[in-house]
């Protein structure tokens, strides 16, 4: 009896054994299964879940001025990203998210369902509604730092500065220029997430070594600042179209200031008409007027003419063929010295048939008319000088003071600083260096000499010249600054009609170009306004804004007035203003 | 008697020396198990802690992004010339509000 209980239990024993190694070699089975056949697979399908492959990309360098003060610079603003696989109801998280960020839900329904491991759902949110949907906590939804652009000074050197687009790459000014030395690097990198989507390895979001290099303008934010505020208020008085304003340094061609009006706010730039984002100092050409005549007067002086030589300005009234030209008084007899200063175009005229085509197409080519300056910047006009074989009569009569030929601000204010500089043509320099991300220096654009325009004695003539300009008699007086000796010439010249033939009616651009100190001048600038109402003569509407500009940057600058070594400033107690 | 009395003491001696070591080896394995368990969840949470300080540290660097530039806003010049003309009532600085003083005339 006890016999067979022992046998059955063995047996029992024997099937549970047998049960349990054929449950071990199933299990062996299975894992190998899973090990070695479908590894590949369930690993893939591992990884889709918990891991996602992203692209980073490093922060855009910033754009600096000469004193290292931020005039682009790039900040993070939330952007919202979906994995699509993960969402279970598509029309319904779109319909939460699209009423928050007010955008068209079926659009972001199509996005949500799709089967992408990637998708945006909107870039460059606000922190509030970045905050209402992360409340929302939804699975598939997440929140990342998208670098935007900022233009922390906002409408300050907007046409020079530019502005990026949408995917932060440059669109306008010196953000598209430079867009490869600014953009940042990209990498890609993989990152894991917990069963919760918790990211597992957060730091290799780190970018800061991709971060793009920056570069360092030549541009003085306060001087730019000054100019554009004085432009603004010569536009406004003069209810102008628009204007310009460019300061130099002659002797080195830096420019400290290229101020427009109307200026737009970079920050918002889709709101502004696309006319006012060119960067209009170097794009756009006009005709110079009677700023031109102080090269008409270079070229007679190169030639070995004496500011002293008399010229009969014919009262008035000059035919050159069918066409007569006028002077705003009457005149006779005038030196060199007195055309520049009264401003006479029959006197311009007639330098220009003494010293003969040839001579003054020469010269003007010298100071760098008709070819652009190769400042670096997209789309820069080279103005228009036609070569002197092909001028008529009135071609050559109308050149010689500033009509019948083009020219940029940026090469009149290129060419003035020559004669400041004693006669030096110097390469204009917006870019001064590029540094990396780290501060270290990677390339630095020194002063250049293009060629000698005129000699130093001619300079030294036209120097003497341009200060009579704006003497009591001169024709730019309330360019004047007490204490400084102020060289300058106006111009005033008639607009094109819009048809392109002959020139409109009351339709004029007023220009005041010149430097200051006389003796070593440190700084040349232009103010161009554009169709003036009223007054439109450049003595009148550019002058004062030059005079504004001139001594408010003087005063920045700590340039002393020059008139008597032993005089002593003193600040009163109250002033005009 | 005595042999049979040795037999029957030494026999049962093997059988409780190799359940204790079986035991062991359990024990050792499931001790090996709960650490390697213990070690993966603290790893984990290691990690976690990381990423989590790792986040912390990116959101702040861009805080203090966004607080330079608008530093940068703050003291620009526009907006420093707007409240002092509007608010403070000040004018800017012209050349007129310089008094120049001949030195001969003492």
């Amino acid at each position: 009896m006890a016999g067979d209980f022992n046998i059955r239990i063995r047996r029992r024993i024997v099937v549970i054994q047998f049960l349990m190694v054929a449950s071990i070699l199933l299990l062996c089975c299975k894992s190998f299964d899973i090990q070695v056949f479908k590894a590949k697979e369930l690993s893939e399908k591992a990884e889709n879940d918990y891991s996602r492959n992203i692209t980073i990309k490093g922060e855009r360098g910033q754009i600096l001025d000469q004193n290292m003060n931020k005039l682009g610079a790039s900040i993070d603003a939330v952007s919202i990203t979906a994995c699509p696989a993960k969402i279970t109801d598509p029309g319904k998280t779109a319909r939460k998210i699209a009423g928050l960020l007010d955008i068209d839900p079926n659009k972001l329904k199509e996005t949500l369902s799709s089967k992408r491991m990637f998708a945006w759902v909107q870039r460059g949110v606000t922190p509030d509604q970045a905050e209402k949907i992360r409340e929302l906590n939804i699975p598939g939804i997440y929140f990342e730092n998208d670098p935007t652009r900022y233009y922390p000074n906002r409408s300050l050197a907007a046409q020079v500065i530019g502005f990026t687009g949408a995917d932060d790459s440059g669109l306008e000014g010196l953000e598209c220029r430079y867009n490869s030395v600014l953009e940042g690097r990209t990498r890609k990198i993989s990152l894991t997430r917990d069963g919760n989507g918790r990211i597992l390895d957060y730091e290799k979001k780190r970018s800061s070594e991709l971060k793009g290099d920056s570069i360092v303008l030549t541009l003085d934010k306060k001087i730019q600042f000054l100019s554009e505020q004085a432009l603004e208020q010569a536009v406004t008085n003069h209810q102008a179209r628009s204007g310009m304003a460019l300061v130099m340094r002659p002797g080195t061609g830096e420019l400290l200031a290229i101020a427009h009006y109307p200026e737009f706010n970079p920050n918002n730039y889709k709101v502004y008409n696309r006319e006012a984002y060119r960067n209009r100092a170097v794009t756009d050409a006009f005709e110079p007027g009677s700023a031109m005549k102080v090269f008409t007067a270079a070229a007679a002086l190169e030639k070995g003419v004496t500011p002293k030589t008399i010229i009969f300005c014919e009262k008035g009234t000059y035919r050159i063929g069918s066409f007569t030209i006028h002077d705003t008084h009457s005149y006779e007899w005038l030196t060199i010295s007195q055309i520049i200063q009264l401003s006479s175009n029959i006197g311009a005229a007639k330098i220009t048939e003494s010293i003969g085509d040839k001579t003054l197409y020469n010269c003007l080519s010298g100071f760098g008319f008709g070819s652009r300056t190769d400042i670096g910047i997209t789309g820069e006009t080279p103005g228009n000088l036609i070569p002197y074989r092909k001028w008529s009569k009135i071609d050559s009569g109308a050149i010689s003071f500033g009509q019948g030929i083009s020219a940029s601000a940026l090469q009149l204010i290129t060419g003035i600083s020559a004669i400041a500089n004693g006669g030096n043509l110097m390469k204009p320099l917006l870019v001064k260096k590029i540094i990396s991300n780290q501060g270290e220096l990677i390339q630095e654009y020194q002063p250049q000499v293009v060629r000698r325009a005129i000699s130093p004695g001619t300079a030294q003539e036209l120097k003497a010249m341009m200060n009579l300009v704006v003497s009591r008699e001169g024709t730019g007086t309330k360019a004047s600054i007490d204490g400084y000796q102020i060289c300058g010439k106006t111009g005033t010249a008639q607009k094109v009609s819009e048809g392109g033939r002959g020139y409109a009616k009351n339709k004029y651009t007023s220009v005041f170009a010149g430097f200051a100190p006389l003796e070593n001048p440190e700084l040349a600038i232009l103010v161009i306004v554009d169709e003036p109402q009223k007054q439109y003569y450049g003595g009148d509407v550019a002058a004062p804004a030059f005079k504004t500009i001139m001594a408010e940057s003087f005063n920045y600058l700590n340039i002393p007035p020059e008139k008597n070594n032993n005089m002593v400033a003193l600040a009163s107690e109250g002033g005009k203003n | 008697m005595a042999a049979n009395t040795i037999k029957m003491m030494k026999s049962p001696i093997p059988k409780k020396s190799t359940g204790s070591l079986w035991l062991l080896i359990i024990f050792i394995l499931f001790a090996e198990l709960m650490v390697y368990t213990w070690i993966r969840t603290e790893s984990t949470q290691v990690l976690l802690r990381i990423s989590k300080a790792e986040e912390h540290l990116l959101e702040k660097r861009s805080y203090h992004k966004t607080l330079l530039a608008e530093m940068e806003w703050l003291k620009s010049d526009a907006r420093i010339t707007r409240i002092a003309r509007n608010r403070l009532n000040l004018s800017t600085v012209t050349m007129e509000q310089t008094i120049y003083l001949s030195g001969e005339d003492g």
